[in-house]
């Protein structure tokens, strides 16, 4: 017996990569849906921030991920954007990531000029694209954007553009929505935005910082937080959208799982072979 | 074109995840292509976002009330030196710049938003279990990092607290980070399945 | 020459932007606008020459056709070709340079980091043990979140016999318990503690005491 459970712990870890992806494959194929999400206090915080703002109140976008972490930050960025042009405000759209610049333009064909046909680029929203600087980046904005962005991301001067007539620093947006995926990103518009320039910032994390942010959630300087995909899914609901956040769920749910029994296959593996005991 | 750019990725994607087999060429291969187009990337995406509208575009387009951005320009191009054995020293000249100016912002930054504000939030009125738990915590894990004290005794058991909570926020990090690959590994298959295969409703 | 001007440029540079946080006049505050937009441009320019390394140590390895120079080859011809489409023909939506991230770079980047998932659940299976008492609130601190945080944990937690039907959100509450109180503490003695180790290397940095990054370059 002892040998079976010496044997399993040292199976070939291919087999482990394989039910990983039978998985995760098969819940995508398959019809399980378990029961709508409970939405979390966090995530209804920066609903509400949202949709507190009074229509026509301009808010920064900021897209600091790149297609590495895609797949948890893109549908929240999708379901925030839907519901700030339902909410009709002005969004000004950047990035601290030079490799997620072009995930604005992806995601301005894909959410605002197919589903808000009638929002105009420069009066609705601007793309200002990327800048190097990161923390530099939000103090020269917060004087001045213009001083930063002396253009937007199509080089269209931005006296150009009415919508930055009426944003000419920091200072006008109601609020700060970071979509981040490490450093720069939610952390530094929480130490420059909201400490220095007290301008509420909210957004969403990919789920390995998400713990990290619970300390300025608490605190007060982090006004609700989405943590992954699963955050993303909870704003779809909160929008009513079923996008591929809320699809992935069920992946996610049994890919935990199997993760779960995964380790309890390991742990009883490794007492009943007795390496628990050797060690003490 | 479409059609032929998923293929294109869907194939990357497989010569990708070949590494789950063994090491093999066509991970080699696939994962050479991604640094140097991501590297490629890099210097396109400088030049036409910041390099052309904040320097070059101001000098050509009003050069006698923007002359001043020739110092960023040289120094900028004083990195370059770099490649250079006998003046490399001169790097340091934009270094420094950059560094002291990140020194200078991290100091007022961190000591307010990360220290002040921090602590400021630990103090809470103690009329609840959940408050005594979280400033009881915050001080033992503090307790814990204090190292000018030997960890016996009464500062010993404080500290053995400490290592509890850190245990605990440990363990939510884990399945955080469990969530987080997952998702990844979902977005994938999601683009394989359904984008690729139209496998999915 | 080579490293008192550095140091003084340095120690300038960081306690104008101390001064600047605590002195509103539009003279500073100006100026150090003035500085922190030639930051934004000289950093592009230290971003391009991390790229500059790469292509000296993959050249080295083609030129001496050294083993895997080949891939080395492909890579370098890959840098060149994205760098020049995007330099000259543009960046924007319905570029080549759009249609290479879209298609190659943003797959490849997603694949590369998806992989993480296999070797995570590997990592889970080997190494994530119950060895002793810290290991086993962390392995528990984990599977609460793991389970929690998903759908499938509340609503199998609802379908157990007397505690599913007596405390049907119990497990969601306990997610969240950890995740406000305890998990809160950690990482707030965390982050004290890790701010003030940086801001005291960022004060030896500022003081010329920790002068390791002046190593760049070589010559003393």
């Amino acid at each position: 017996m002892k040998g079976f459970f010496v044997g399993m712990m040292r199976i070939d870890r291919r087999w482990i990569f394989l039910a990983m992806a039978l998985v995760v494959a098969g819940s995508l194929l398959s019809d399980i849906a378990f029961p709508r999400l409970e939405i979390s206090p966090d995530v209804r915080r920066a609903y509400d921030l949202i949709d507190g703002l009074p229509s026509g109140s301009t808010v920064l976008f900021s897209w600091d991920y790149d297609p590495g972490s895609q797949p948890e930050l893109y549908p929240l960025s999708a379901a925030m954007l839907r519901h700030a042009l339902r909410r009709d405000l002005r969004i000004v759209m950047m990035g601290h990531w030079v490799t997620g610049v072009p995930l604005i333009e992806k995601q301005i064909a894909e959410v605002v000029r197919r589903e808000f046909p009638d929002k105009r680029y420069g009066s609705d929203y601007v793309n200002l694209g990327y800048k190097s600087g990161q923390n530099v980046l939000v103090i020269t904005m917060a004087k001045s954007i213009r001083d930063a962005f002396p253009a937007d991301y199509y080089q269209t001067p931005l006296d150009s553009l009415p919508l930055m007539a009426r944003c000419r620093t920091l200072r006008d947006a109601r609020a700060v929505v970071s979509f981040s995926a490490g450093d720069p990103g939610l952390i530094m518009w929480i130490q420059f935005a909201w400490q220095r320039f007290h301008i509420p910032v909210t957004g969403g994390c990919t789920a390995v910082s998400a713990p990290e942010f619970s300390a300025y959630l608490q605190s007060g300087q982090l006004h609700g937080l989405m943590g992954g995909m699963r955050g993303a899914a909870e704003y779809e609901t909160l929008v009513g959208v079923r996008g591929s956040a809320s699809v992935g769920m069920t992946a996610q749910s049994l890919a935990h799982a199997l993760i779960v029994v995964f380790i309890l296959i390991g742990n009883v593996a490794y007492f009943a072979a007795g390496r628990g005991k050797e060690e003490r | 074109m479409a059609v032929f750019g998923i293929w294109l990725g869907a194939l990357l994607t497989l010569c990708i995840y070949s590494f789950l087999y063994r090491d093999n060429p066509l991970y080699k291969f696939a994962e050479h292509v991604y640094v140097g187009i991501s590297a490629g990337y890099f210097v396109a995406a400088e030049v036409h976002n910041v390099l052309l509208p904040n320097l070059i575009a101001p000098l050509r387009s009003d050069f006698g009330h923007r002359f001043y951005l020739l110092v960023p320009g040289l120094l900028g191009v004083m990195v370059f030196f770099a490649f250079s054995r006998r003046l490399n020293w001169l790097l340091r000249y934009p270094l420094s710049f950059v560094v002291g100016m990140g020194a200078g912002l991290t100091v007022t930054a961190m000591l307010s938003a990360d220290v002040m504000a921090q602590v400021q939030a630990t103090a809470l009125p103690l009329n609840s279990v959940n408050n005594v738990l979280l400033a009881g915590g915050v001080l033992a894990t503090l307790v814990y990092f204090f190292f000018s004290a030997e960890h016996k005794g009464a500062v010993g058991g404080v500290a053995a607290a400490g290592v509890w909570y850190l245990m605990i926020a440990f363990g939510a990090a884990f399945g955080y980070t469990v969530m987080a690959r997952i998702s990844l590994l979902i977005g994938r298959m999601q683009f394989l399945l359904g984008d690729w295969l139209h496998l999915l409703r | 020459m080579k490293k008192t001007v550095p140091l003084i440029i340095t120690f300038l540079a960081g306690l104008y932007m101390i001064v600047a946080y605590f002195v509103p006049h539009p003279a500073v505050a100006n100026s150090a606008q003035q500085m922190q937009g030639w930051e934004i441009i000289i950093v592009a320019f230290t971003l391009v020459l991390g790229i500059g390394n790469l292509v000296q140590v993959h050249y080295g390895k083609v030129r001496g056709r050294r083993p895997g120079w080949f891939h080395s080859a492909a890579l370098l011809a890959c840098l060149a070709v994205m760098a020049a489409i995007g330099t000259v023909w543009g960046v924007a939506e319905g570029t080549v340079y759009y249609w290479l991230y879209d298609n190659v770079m943003a797959p490849l980047s997603a694949a590369m980091f998806s992989l993480l998932a296999f070797f995570i659940a590997s990592a889970a299976y080997r190494a994530f043990r119950a060895r002793n008492k810290e290991a086993t609130l962390l392995l528990l601190a984990a599977v609460v979140i793991m389970i929690g945080r998903v759908p499938l944990g509340p609503w199998l937690w609802a379908k157990l016999p007397w505690v599913g039907g007596h405390w049907p959100h119990a497990l969601d509450q306990l997610t969240q318990w950890v995740m406000d109180v305890p998990n809160t503490a950690g990482q707030r003695g965390i982050k004290i503690g890790a701010a003030l180790g940086a801001v005291s290397m960022a004060l030896r940095m500022l003081l010329g005491i920790e002068r390791s990054y002046l190593t760049t370059g070589g010559g003393s």
